[in-house]
């Protein structure tokens, strides 16, 4: 039930070993994915259209380039809602794309034929997130393991040693669950007799029944205690090294894709704001979400005591209304100032936000009055006060310390906000603070190291990444093949992570 | 962390001594815990959740409690605050609660629950107890969405709590919450009365500001709204604006953090800090996550099976651990800055916490690498090294070295095992 027996190989499911690389230029990825989009529709049955309502669309993924490797571990990383998981579910075509193309060695799996994608689907497999609710209860493990290879009519032919096909079949999910590090003698138990760890197993052994070459790993181990997500991050790498086996690897906890990833790719709200080489996104990352995450994480180690962290302000948009141009832009600590403007950093952050929050979440003066009321409860003399007012609103916003034309127009904007006009005051606010991060949507650009943010739209790509480094960082990965490693040297021949704008 | 007047090595020696009363421990301690035990009676049979359990919490400090899930940390939580429903129950042991007002009150008629200022809150009548909750203790919850009513307004829950401390303030023994005794009758009442309202202006007034504390912006409004217009980090801030209506000396807080996103995850941390640095509430942090509590503990206590295994500061327990299982969980999480080529997993899986299951012997041996035969008697809590103060772990390792000739055969638990499935 341990990793210690890793060592002896299981035969049936060896032999296929020495496919790594078959198929295909060796240097093409395995899986190509351009412009995928995903989109949900609300408002959108038939009374809604007799009323003649338009659909909204939540755009859960939005444009996401990907390309995976043979043989490598690819990291999508982001927080909840940010479209992670329905990317690797739409790639697989387990959810119908609304735009873009997959192609999956070569061919394109947006297209396939029934026939074709059932073929499809032997080469490439999941393991979801929950192993408690991703296991049919009314099932034994070895039915679960069993069933993809019964559907595949696996083994097409009687096997030669006089054994039936479904004695056969039987064999191999004993194996394969020996291999996962069950024992076999646990096959014709149910998942709930088994514990969350063991049950990630037995969902691994079933995505490896049809002895696959492409494996999307679902937050495979944060429904996981750490000793035992520990156990199953070993095994993944132990089975992708004696298999072959390339991993798109869905995570939000970045420790974790650290660990296990060649390559990273961050999404936030639906698009991929940075993607390089794992070690080259950790020491450096560029884009300003990628180094909040980063420094969010709380270390496990004594240094790590009483570290404040300069905590992202706000929580993420609604897919639904994605902000215009770069959709960070709403908590990026560094957006940019427009030319004609330049104020301390965090002042312009707190105009931003006041703006934002007259534009986006409905501010309304009322509610300030209110709040002020509230502290002033009891006290029949309450009235409203113009300048209490506006002081909250300064000290909310940090907005202390404006000096000349800027501060002019922030006041005259609290003054009109004290007047109740709210759109009046947004208004007055864009004109002057106007940021290019809205105006202009950012594109994935760079080589290796990709980052979808203005402030590097004009830099000179991977300067500060040594090549040697990433080499021998990249060299001691297990399962890495050449022709990856090499690309990540940056050499320029390798395929681009964002391609769209070279 | 400062010199004290009981040393840990004492610990082992004077368990049997210590029982009786608070005693021991660091002057600055708000909350005693001893020997406390809880109990499930499941038709599977009797599970130890919580077994003989003790630390103590110091004023204004935050006392991390960290363990994988089913090791016991949450029924260790809910115990404290007396929230164990049927079927559990708390089987034994002391909770010593620091508060000179009821010490005096309960003196004469129940000496045996107060020992100075110290008062046994396990011996005081339920009433009594009732009322701690709230001005005493509070818990925030792990899940925000599930912790709040969906169908009242965010400022209705808060100014609920509000109300009834308030009206416990007028009557200490009054601690009634709206849906306590709720039947016909009064559904009745409130239909014909529908504005016949359980809290006041004043309570509304108190959540908005409660609110605004806790930094959620545009109170006034968000407290019109119900549970399902939040999203996950505003919710759990609004659990702790509830917690905090009644200005509680020891929040706990039961993984507050670990349904939440890294970057909200630091906003609720940096905001529970804030909180309890102003107001110098002492918070009880249980978390599976050993970067929360290196970031917020003073003091840890690590939790397997039921039981705390290793406490100390955190230095102690991060730099110098002595129970193998402290250490297989520290070499399990893969490091962000600096990763390892293979992570070191404790082999193996939690162990069932039925009571027949469990037998008298540490309960980590059977996945420990450095079991020996010395373990499988009942091991008590060992003072760490004499110098450092408040260290102490129940491992064997804590007093002797490891030694091969001791070591377990590898297969002694695999065949203990084998023969109890062959019955």
């Amino acid at each position: 039930m341990t990793d210690a027996d890793d060592g002896a190989p299981v035969e049936t499911v060896g032999r296929r070993e020495a496919r790594s690389g078959g198929g295909g230029a060796p240097d093409e990825p395995l899986v190509r994915v351009r412009g995928l989009r995903k989109y949900y529709y609300e408002d959108d049955s038939l009374l809604d259209r007799l009323l003649g309502r338009e659909p909204t669309s939540v755009k859960a993924v939005d444009g996401v380039d990907l390309d995976v490797r043979r043989g490598e571990t690819l990291g999508v990383v982001g927080e909840s809602g940010c479209g992670k998981s329905t990317a690797g579910e739409t790639l697989l075509r387990l959810r119908e794309a609304t735009d873009g193309t997959v192609e999956f060695d070569g061919e394109d799996v947006m297209a396939m034929s029934d026939e074709e994608l059932t073929r499809f689907r032997r080469r490439a497999g999941i393991v979801f997130q929950d192993p408690f609710s991703s296991l049919d209860p009314r099932m034994t493990v070895g039915d679960i393991v069993i069933e993809g290879l019964a559907i595949h009519d696996e083994p097409a032919d009687p096997p030669a040693d006089g054994r039936s096909k479904r004695e056969w079949r039987r064999d191999r999910a004993a194996e394969l669950l020996e291999r996962v590090g069950l024992s076999a003698d646990q096959i014709d138990r149910y998942p709930h007799e088994f514990s969350g760890g063991q049950r990630q197993r037995v969902g691994i052994a079933r995505a490896l029944a049809l002895d696959p070459e492409f494996v999307v790993l679902d937050e495979p181990v944060s429904a996981l205690d750490v000793s035992v997500q520990a156990q199953i991050l070993n095994l993944l790498g132990d089975l992708q090294e004696e298999f072959g086996l390339t991993y798109l690897f869905i995570a939000h906890d970045l420790s974790v894709v650290r660990h296990i990833c060649d390559r990273v790719a961050v999404m936030y709200l639906g698009e991929i704001v940075e993607s390089g080489p794992t070690d080259a996104i950790f020491e450096s990352p560029k884009h300003p979400y990628t180094e909040a995450l980063l420094e969010a994480v709380p270390r496990a180690s004594v240094e790590e005591q009483g570290r404040r962290v300069d905590a992202l302000s706000g929580d993420v948009p609604s897919p639904r209304d994605p902000p215009s141009g770069c959709h960070f832009r709403t908590r990026c600590p560094e957006v940019i100032q427009p030319p004609t403007i330049d104020i301390p950093q965090e002042q312009y952050r707190g105009v931003m936000d006041l703006r934002d929050r007259l534009e986006r979440e409905g501010f309304s003066a009322e509610s300030v009055w209110e709040t002020l009321a509230s502290e002033h409860a009891g006290d029949d003399e309450f009235e409203r006060d113009p300048v209490a007012f506006k002081e909250t609103l300064r000290e909310e916003f940090d907005l202390h310390g404006l000096t000349g034309a800027t501060m002019d127009t922030v006041e005259d904007a609290l003054e009109i906000l004290v007047n109740g006009r709210e759109g009046e005051a947004a208004d007055r606010l864009r004109d002057a603070f106007t940021s290019p991060c809205e105006e202009e949507e950012p594109i994935l650009t760079g080589e290796t190291h990709a980052v979808s943010c203005h402030l590097h739209a004009d830099e000179d790509y991977d300067v500060d990444l040594d090549p040697e480094d990433v080499g021998t960082a990249m060299g001691g990965m297990a399962g890495m093949p050449d022709g990856a490693r090499n690309s990540d040297e940056g050499d320029g021949s390798a395929a681009p992570t964002g391609p769209e704008d070279r | 962390m400062s010199d004290s007047s009981a040393p840990t090595e004492a610990s082992a020696g004077d368990h049997a001594t210590r029982r009786r009363g608070a005693p021991d421990g660091h002057a600055d301690d708000v909350l005693r815990v001893r020997d406390l035990s809880t109990r499930f009676f499941t038709e599977e049979g009797q599970v130890n959740a919580v077994e003989s359990v003790d630390f103590s919490v110091r004023d204004g400090e935050v006392f991390g409690i960290v363990g994988e899930s089913g090791s016991g940390k949450s029924v260790t939580a809910l115990s404290l605050i007396d929230l164990i429903d049927s079927p559990g129950r708390i089987t034994g042991g002391e909770v010593w609660y620091r508060d000179a007002d009821l010490a005096d009150e309960f003196r004469g008629d129940r000496p045996d629950a107060v020992d100075g200022e110290f008062v046994d809150t396990r011996r005081l009548p339920e009433g009594v107890r009732r009322s701690l909750r709230g001005p005493a203790f509070s818990t925030v919850f792990q899940d925000p969405m599930s912790s709040l009513n969906p169908s009242v307004t965010v400022g209705e829950q808060i100014a609920e709590a509000v109300e009834v401390q308030r009206r416990a303030r007028a009557n200490p023994r009054r601690t009634r919450s709206r849906t306590q005794g709720y039947g016909l009758g009064r559904l009745l009442v409130d239909a014909a009365v529908p504005n016949r309202s359980f809290t006041s202006e004043s309570s509304h007034a108190r959540a908005v500001e409660l609110l605004e504390q806790v930094g959620i912006p545009d109170p006034a409004d968000r407290a019109e709204e119900y549970p399902h217009q939040f999203s996950g980090g505003m919710l759990q801030r609004a659990m702790i604006a509830q917690a905090l209506a009644g200005e509680p000396d020891v929040l706990v807080a039961d993984e507050p953090t670990t349904a939440l996103d890294v970057t909200i995850q630091a906003q609720i941390l940096n905001l529970l800090r804030d909180l309890q640095e102003e107001q110098d509430t002492s918070v009880v942090l249980i978390t599976h996550d050993l970067g929360v509590i290196a970031r917020m503990c003073n003091r840890v206590g690590v939790m397997y099976a039921g039981r705390i295994v290793e406490r100390g500061t955190l230095s102690d327990v991060f730099d110098d651990p002595v129970h193998p299982y402290t250490r297989g969980l520290l070499g399990s999480i893969p490091d962000l800055d600096d990763p390892a080529p293979r992570l070191n997993p404790i082999e193996g899986n939690v162990p069932s916490l039925l009571d027949e299951e469990m037998g008298d012997r540490c309960y980590f041996a059977d996945r420990c690498p450095k079991a020996m035969t010395d373990c499988l008697q009942p091991i008590p809590e060992y003072g760490v090294d004499p110098g450092t103060e408040g260290h102490a772990a129940r491992c064997v390792l804590a007093e002797r070295e490891y030694a091969d000739g001791d070591a377990l055969p590898a297969d002694h638990f695999a065949r203990n095992a084998g023969v109890r499935d062959d019955d």
